[in-house]
Order: C-alpha cells, then structure tokens, then sequence
C-alpha cells in the first residue's frame, strides 16, 4: 500500500513536536534580561567616555588586549632599537650616513663572477639584471653599489668589503 | 481549514504568535527609545522565550543560543532608534535574531555541530503525539525520547541554514508563512516552497521513526 504524504505529514509534525518540549535550565529566563541589561549599561557607560578612558577601561578588563597592546610596543622598540644600532654601526664602517642607508631600497645580491674586479658584493638594479638573461653580463659603472660591507663570501665565492659607491 | 502542511493546531502546543498591532509592545518601544530600561526589559522579558527557541532548534547548541539571544536583544537596544514601528515589534527583533544567527551558522559551516541539547521538559511524557509515536516504536519510553531527540536534531542539522529557519519558525514555531516572510525578507512563495523541501529531507533523514 503506498503511504499518503499527508500522514507522513503529519508523522513528521508529531515527531518536530518533541522540540517544543526542549527547555533550557532552570532560571535560564530569570536571568537572561538581567545579563542583557548589564551589558546595555556597560555599553551606555564606555559610549559616554572619551576614546583613551575607553581604552584604558578595555586594558583593565581585557588581560587580552592589555597583552597585545604590550607586545605592540615592545616590539616596535627593539626594532627601533636594531635599526638605530644598525645605522650606527653603518656609519662608522662605511661612511654611509643613516639619512643614506634610509633612502637605500632593498636590491638584489649578486656574487659576482671572476670578470667583475675584485670579488666585491655588488648591488645591481633590477633591469640591469634582467638584461644579464642566462650569462651574466657586467652592469654599468653607474648601478654598482655597495650593499653589505661585512660579508665575506657569497654563494661560497670570497668577496672584499668596500665602503664606496661605484 | 487546516490542511495537511499545517503544523498541528492544538494552541497550548505552537508558542503564542504576537497580535501584529501590539499597542502594549509600541509603548515600551517608545518608552525604550527615550530611554527607559525598565521598559525594555519587559520588552526582553515578553519575547526572550521565542527568540530563544528559534535560536536554540537552529543552532541545537544552548549555549550558543543564549549567547545569540543576548547579541541580538543588545543589538536591537542599540539600533531601537531606528525602529519606525512600520512592523511589530516581535517581527523586527526575531529579524535581528535570525540574521545573527544565520550569520552565526555560516561561519560554523565548516566545523561539525557541536549539539548541547537541553533537557525534554516534564510534559513531553505526557504529550499524546509525542507519546503516539514512541509507543508505536518502544515502549522504553523515557530512553527512547532522548534518543528520538537526538536523532531529529540530527537531522535538522543536515538541512541548510534557510530550509532549517523556515522548519523552525513554522513547524516548531507555528507563525504563518506571510510572518516567515517577513522575518526572513522573502516572499510567502518562497517560504512555501522550501518548506516542502525541508519536510522532504527530514522524511527521508528520519524515515525510522515514521514507518
């Protein structure tokens, strides 16, 4: 005998009514409206403030936050500190003031091979680069430049630290 | 008449549906917009059960669902500005709910459901369609419910987020299909039809327990 889909219908409304019988614990609706009106409160309180009372409220009660917050600072110090450092260490090594080494953009690092004097690290513009395709061809003059005056090999091939641009 | 897609028409069962004009609700609301907490909080204590229930069958997770309640009853204090009364009350915050909620599930998709099913209450023994149907299976009834349980929470998981939503508010729920729609910003056309479809799945999911 083939089922009429309405009985199964209603099968399946009679089953979906065991949902209606799921209750949440004890109290749960005694308590609900007074969580939300705290957290309205909270939130009417820290909209009244200003943005570093806000902050610094978010900080006491967020160990979270305060951490990140923490983190933040410290690292941007020990990296100010390195690049301080650094530029220091630069200078006296090489000449090379910090407002020079500022304004100097990554580039590439080529060994360079035996035609190129001296075994010095050279840094290369890019397009020069591109145009050296399969065999390496000597860039301009005008593009070497010096880029780590304390290496002293690159690739396993001995190179002399020099301070001047070229 | 009812027809055969209606839910079942016993009202102690279906949670009451809101009188769409709701003066009593539009003088809180106005009384909240000015202000006033006392009257929100009744407004929070008139709906919580309903906007929780449509919560809890969505997510069958209790803690999530009170998290989603609390959101949503703050998100709705916060936007009750905006609240022009052009709809009831009831229809604007179960629209907050159910978009946080849906909003909810989507970012859950990817990880398995993780059910926290509250407990039957006391007169699910005593309902006689709920009885009707584990009798026929077992007669360890008190076993069998929590089992009948898991299984149609189960099942309701499988469907997706909307097909789910429009089981939830018509079938548990009991609101028409034109209320569905507006909740849910579709047309009645739409709600119809993905809850023949849902009421397909679930036949097919829970085919055991309707032989």
């Amino acid at each position: 005998m083939v089922p009429n889909p309405d009985d199964e219908v209603q099968r399946l409304l009679r089953l979906l009514a065991v949902k209606r019988h799921e209750t949440p614990p004890p109290g749960f609706f005694d308590s609900l409206p007074n969580r939300i009106l705290v957290s309205i409160r909270a939130g009417t309180e820290m909209s009244d403030r200003g943005f570093w009372e806000r902050l610094w409220i978010r900080i006491l009660r967020e160990p979270m936050v305060a951490g990140s917050y923490a983190a933040l600072g410290l690292g941007a110090m020990v990296f100010g500190v390195s690049v301080f450092q650094m530029a220091i260490e630069h200078e006296s090594h090489t000449g090379i003031g910090m407002e020079e080494l500022a304004t100097t953009t990554p580039g590439m690092l080529l060994a360079p091979p035996n035609h190129l004097p001296g075994g010095i690290i050279y840094r290369v513009s890019p397009a020069d680069y591109a145009r050296s395709d399969d065999s390496y061809s000597a860039p301009s003059p005008s593009a070497y430049r010096v880029v780590d005056p304390f290496r002293t090999s690159v690739n396993g091939v001995e190179v002399q630290p020099v301070s001047l641009d070229r | 008449m009812r027809t055969a897609t209606e839910p079942p028409t016993d009202p102690s069962k279906a949670l009451p549906v809101a009188d769409p004009v709701e003066p009593e609700d539009l003088v809180l609301v106005r009384r909240a917009q000015a202000g006033d907490l006392e009257a929100y909080d009744q407004l929070v204590r008139r709906h919580q059960e309903r906007v929780y229930s449509t919560v809890y069958h969505m997510t069958s997770n209790h803690e999530d669902a009170a998290d989603l309640t609390q959101d949503a009853f703050i998100k709705a204090y916060n936007a009750l500005r905006g609240f022009k009364g052009d709809c009831a009350f009831f229809t604007w915050i179960y629209r907050i709910a159910v978009n946080r909620t849906l909003n909810f599930l989507k970012q859950r998709r990817n990880r398995t459901p993780n059910l926290s099913l509250n407990d039957l209450d006391f007169n699910a023994e005593h309902d006689p369609d709920v009885l009707a149907l584990v009798s026929e299976q077992t007669p360890r009834r008190q076993v069998d419910l929590g089992e009948l349980q898991e299984k149609l929470n189960g099942a309701m998981q499988k469907l997706s987020e909307v097909h789910r939503m429009v089981v939830v508010l018509h079938d548990i729920q009991g609101l028409p299909h034109e209320e569905i729609a507006a909740i849910m910003d579709c047309n009645p056309g739409t709600v119809r039809s993905r809850l023949f479809y849902a009421r397909q799945q679930l036949q097919a999911y829970l085919s055991d327990y309707l032989k």
